[in-house]
């Protein structure tokens, strides 16, 4: 009878591990290792914004071309036009659970839409600014 | 049942691998009942019989190659045009759809082992016939089979269409094109009308 009522327990609590603030706080801890510092909402949403000129002169891009400016609606992603879910972490909560996820889309999406990879202090800004919406 | 100290610490060590567990179980071909849009819920041999091209079976692939677009059967392109598909990944028809060495591997075996000269399914054996040996398409749409099966549709209705994206998203005309099904009844052009009577 005990064991079952501590493997419920035990199993009621395991998906606790990886919600998003859990994820987002390893994540800003490991930038900060990386040099990075006050990580600043704010600062992440005018990143978020901001148009990237494009040295081949093609349209000017932002990471809100495809997941538009507010993060609480689905946006598309504007080469293929499927659907993409809301980011916000409150309305989706699949955001932000998984850091191997949120690499790989910060590697491919910040090369395409900044021409470079983000830093560090980007990345924390993005994850405070996602996170906070 | 007798509590005791050991069979807590079994448990201890057993719970955090249950995740993996549930894991590796997923990760190989599979039919639960939340299948991830796209991928097959259910077999019956009578819908088998009625598929087009062999449906997806693979999660990964499902979860990488369906996050920007509609995930492409594996029998939709033959074995060399998916090897350099995955080989250039960075450069992915204007987008950047890089994975980790590990992943690209793995998705890239999937997809050679199911191309289309390695099914059984006749649409994907006759879209190998239609293929000249010295080509590589990278596009389903640009070949000769797939220009044949749609010259009806006019192109200026569906290309650089942003709300619909173009030819490459089978699904939005072809309802039910996860499930490998891509015959007339189930077809709708993006205007949300029946186009099966215009097509005749
Ligand atoms: C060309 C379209 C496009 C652009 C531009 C874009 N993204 Fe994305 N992004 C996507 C897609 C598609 C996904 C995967 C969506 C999904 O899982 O539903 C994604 C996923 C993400 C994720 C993972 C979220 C999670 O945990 O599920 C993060 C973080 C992210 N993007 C950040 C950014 C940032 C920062 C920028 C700007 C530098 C940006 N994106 C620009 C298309 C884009
Ligand atoms: C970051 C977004 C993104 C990801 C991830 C992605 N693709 Fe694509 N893919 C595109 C875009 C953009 C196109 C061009 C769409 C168009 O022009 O209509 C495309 C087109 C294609 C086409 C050609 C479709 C046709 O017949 O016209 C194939 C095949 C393809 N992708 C395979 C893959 C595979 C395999 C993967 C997984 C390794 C993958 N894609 C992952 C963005 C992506
Ligand atoms: C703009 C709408 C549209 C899109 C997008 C589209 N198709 Fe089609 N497709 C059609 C129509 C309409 C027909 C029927 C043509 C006819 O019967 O003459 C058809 C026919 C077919 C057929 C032959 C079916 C049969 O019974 O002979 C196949 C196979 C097919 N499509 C595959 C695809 C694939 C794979 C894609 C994505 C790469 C795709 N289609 C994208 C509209 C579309």
């Amino acid at each position: 009878m005990k064991t079952k009522t501590v493997l419920l327990l035990l199993l009621t609590c395991s998906p606790l591990v990886s919600t998003a603030a859990n994820v987002v706080e390893e994540r800003l801890q490991t930038y900060k290792t990386a040099g990075a510092k006050n990580f600043s909402a704010a600062a992440g949403q005018s990143l978020w914004n901001r148009q990237f000129e494009q040295p081949d002169g093609s349209k000017a891009r932002a990471c809100s071309s495809c997941h538009t400016t507010d993060l609480r609606q689905a946006g598309k992603q504007i080469n293929t036009g499927k659907l993409i879910e809301a980011m916000s972490p409150a309305i989706n909560p699949q955001r932000l659970t998984d850091a191997e996820k949120i690499e790989k889309w910060f590697g491919r999406n910040c090369k395409w839409t900044m021409g470079r990879e983000c830093t560090a202090q980007e990345k924390g800004d993005f994850l405070k600014f996602i996170q906070s919406q | 049942m007798k509590f005791n100290a050991d069979k807590l610490l079994w448990l201890l060590i057993l719970l955090p691998a249950l995740p993996f567990i549930v894991n590796a179980y997923l990760d190989t071909p599979y039919a639960p009942a939340d299948t991830p849009a796209g991928m097959v819920s259910k077999t019956n041999w009578l819908q088998n019989s009625q598929r087009d091209f062999a449906p997806v079976t693979n999660r990964q692939y499902q979860t990488e190659c369906g996050s920007c677009h509609f995930a492409f059967q594996p029998g939709l392109l033959p074995q060399r045009s998916w090897e350099k598909i995955m080989n250039e990944l960075d450069q992915h028809f204007g987008d950047n759809a890089e994975l980790d060495t590990q992943l690209q591997q793995a998705i890239l075996y999937y997809l050679t082992t199911n191309s289309a000269e390695h099914s059984h399914y006749l649409r994907s054996q006759n879209l190998v016939a239609s293929i000249r040996p010295d080509e590589t398409p990278t596009r389903f749409t640009d070949t000769l089979y797939f220009k044949r099966k749609h010259h009806q549709i006019p192109e200026n209705q569906v290309k650089g269409d942003q709300e619909n994206g173009g030819f490459s998203n089978c699904n939005t005309c072809h309802q039910n094109a996860a499930q490998g099904l891509y015959n007339e009844q189930d077809i709708l052009i993006p205007d949300k009308k029946p186009v099966i009577s215009t097509m005749q």
